[in-house]
């Protein structure tokens, strides 16, 4: 009597499930991430149109500080019709990058930033989910200069975090699968 | 009959999957782990692999010896072999069988097809896991358990299928089927009586090692793991809660991951979660170690999530009492964080962050047996005002 298993049967169907699975989602990776950015792009010109009076606006962001305490405000000064989350949050990556100890992973890029209902969906590209360090402290101050830069903005009041298009749960530990509200207590002047 | 129909459908499949099969695989890692949350006990092996592969299983006529063959799939791992749990599958073995590997697994009793379950994970992007074979094979000669860790008493124990890309199981795999606690869509309750005062002795306390099994946490510069610094300062802090009065249950006891090997998040710390519930815990400890990118940082803090107005009072006493310990950066204070243990746990909690393993200073202070046992007892001294009310 042999005892023999044949699974080579389930194990393929399995396996061609999983190819036609992954084909399909990265289409709907592409598809949603594109839709993200044009929808930005309509919502946040549509703002820089009703602020086009001035051709000059002022803007805050936070920058995490690599001693570990906190994020503090920076104020710039832009042309009205640069004046988007999605600018903004480049902005900050940029001098991040520029410290010592940058908290933000290499390469980490906005895909794009849509606003509904007071809430920002920030889309970010890869990078920003780099597994190597996302953890503890590094986690706190990337969430909080994300959420306390976007919210900076009128209008906004909490952020919902998308990494190429889909949204995420959980971000080293912190429950992000909701809309998160400003972390005030992370800001140092 | 059988025959044909099986070779009918392989020549349906084997077209567009010549396509992926065309480039080999590697495996990269074999863990595994024993899993209690089931009517009967298992064993789970998990082979990491960098594409998708084909795979066949056969036991041989002792019972004793199964094989697992993964085709056309090099091994690129030095983890070849692992000595396992005796009761259930003694050893796993790697074996470069031309170009298929063979997975050799030696079980104590003579089983049957009933009791292994081969299937595969995709990539997963998100949380960042490769591609994966798993197999499953159950205890031998123990009955069906009606309530286990991990069970739901209202509904019928029926097998919930995590991960919608797994095969339905069709006749070639076990009758038995594996129940795998789906936690985060059926709550084990709503509502925990917890207790906040009136002394620590006869309170239950929840302990949650930080990480674990295939989570490392995070890494010092030396290579000191976090996983493994939050498990021993656990078990101190367990005995120090033992010696006051305390009742202390234990999110994990070993290195392991305590809803599976590269759960997603939310599945893993609910499931740490669940034991403060099931435990009708009065309060919930995560202990962790802090990190950051900038190696001079260092200092402890307690995390809360202001939930319930005790949270913050809980904070403060155990901050009180550990921000002190000799050697370390200082007191970086109480801080609110949206963390998901805190959060969902349904009772106060805190997550404490035990100096910086990113800082090399803190870092050694960490390995050393004295200061595990200082932020214990520091702790449970904590806990102890805490319940004084």
């Amino acid at each position: 009597m042999t005892k023999s298993i044949r699974l080579m049967l389930v194990t393929i169907v399995s396996a061609l499930l999983l190819v036609l699975a992954g084909c399909s989602a990265d289409q709907n990776e592409l598809g949603s991430s594109a839709k993200a950015s044009q929808s930005s792009t309509k919502t946040e010109s549509a703002k820089a149109a009703n602020a086009s009076q001035d051709s000059m606006s002022k803007m805050t962001i936070y920058v995490p500080l690599d001693n570990g305490k906190g994020v503090t405000p920076k104020l710039f000064t832009v042309d009205s019709d640069k004046k988007t989350i999605a600018y903004a949050i480049t902005f900050l990556l940029d001098e991040d990058s520029r410290q010592s100890y940058p908290i933000f992973p290499k390469g980490t890029k906005v895909n794009g930033v849509n606003i509904k209902d007071h809430i920002a969906y920030i889309d970010l590209s890869k990078e920003f989910l780099d597994k190597s360090n996302i953890d503890g402290l590094t986690a706190q101050l990337r969430l909080a200069s994300l959420v306390n830069t976007a919210t900076e903005f009128d209008g906004v009041e909490k952020v919902q975090f998308l990494v190429n298009g889909k949204s995420i749960d959980l971000y080293g530990g912190y429950d992000v699968s909701e809309p998160m509200k400003r972390m005030e207590k992370q800001i140092v002047k | 009959m059988r025959k044909i129909w099986m070779m009918l459908l392989l020549a349906i499949v084997i077209l567009p999957f010549s396509i992926v099969s065309a480039k080999s695989a590697e495996i990269s890692d074999m863990y595994w782990v024993t899993r209690n949350d089931a009517p009967v006990p298992f064993v789970r092996v998990v082979l990491n692999l960098t594409a998708p592969v084909e795979a066949s299983a056969s036991i041989d006529k002792s019972g004793t010896t199964t094989t697992v063959k993964l085709k056309n799939t090099k091994i690129k791992t030095d983890n070849k072999s692992l000595d396992m749990n005796p009761k259930i599958v003694k050893s796993a073995k790697l074996d470069q069988n031309g170009k298929a590997t063979d997975v050799i697994l030696k079980t104590p009793s003579s089983i049957d097809v009933g009791d292994i379950k081969v299937f595969s994970l995709p990539k997963d992007k998100v949380n960042n896991k490769p591609d994966r074979m798993v197999i499953d094979i159950q205890q031998k000669g123990v009955a069906p358990r009606t309530t286990y860790y991990g069970s739901n008493k209202t509904t019928p124990s029926v097998a919930v299928n995590t991960n919608k890309s797994t095969p339905k199981p069709s006749a070639t795999v076990p009758k038995k089927p594996v129940v795998i606690p789906n936690s985060t869509t059926t709550p084990v309750a709503a509502k925990v009586d917890y207790r906040t005062s009136g002394g620590i002795e006869g309170k239950i306390i929840t302990i949650d090692p930080g990480h674990g099994g295939t989570d490392p946490g995070a890494i010092g510069p030396t290579g000191l793991m976090e996983k493994n610094v939050t498990l021993p300062i656990s078990m101190k802090l367990k005995k120090a809660l033992e010696a006051k009065g305390a009742k202390v249950y234990m999110t994990r006891t070993t290195d392991v991951d305590v809803y599976g090997p590269n759960a997603s998040g939310p599945d893993e710390l609910q499931a740490r979660v669940d034991v403060g519930t099931r435990s009708k815990s009065d309060l919930f400890i995560s202990v962790h170690i802090n990190s950051f990118s900038n190696p001079s940082v260092g200092g402890i803090a307690t995390y809360y999530y202001e939930k319930t107005q005790y949270d913050t009072r809980l904070a403060n006493r155990i901050q009180t009492t550990i921000a002190d310990e000799s050697g370390f950066g200082g007191d970086r204070g109480i801080q609110p964080g949206n963390l998901y243990v805190l959060r969902r746990s349904l009772m106060p909690a805190v997550l404490v962050e035990l100096g910086f393993i990113s800082n090399p200073k803190e870092e050694a202070l960490l390995k050393k047996d004295s200061v595990q046992q200082d932020f214990a007892d520091e702790i449970a001294s904590g806990v102890e005002n805490y319940f004084r009310g």
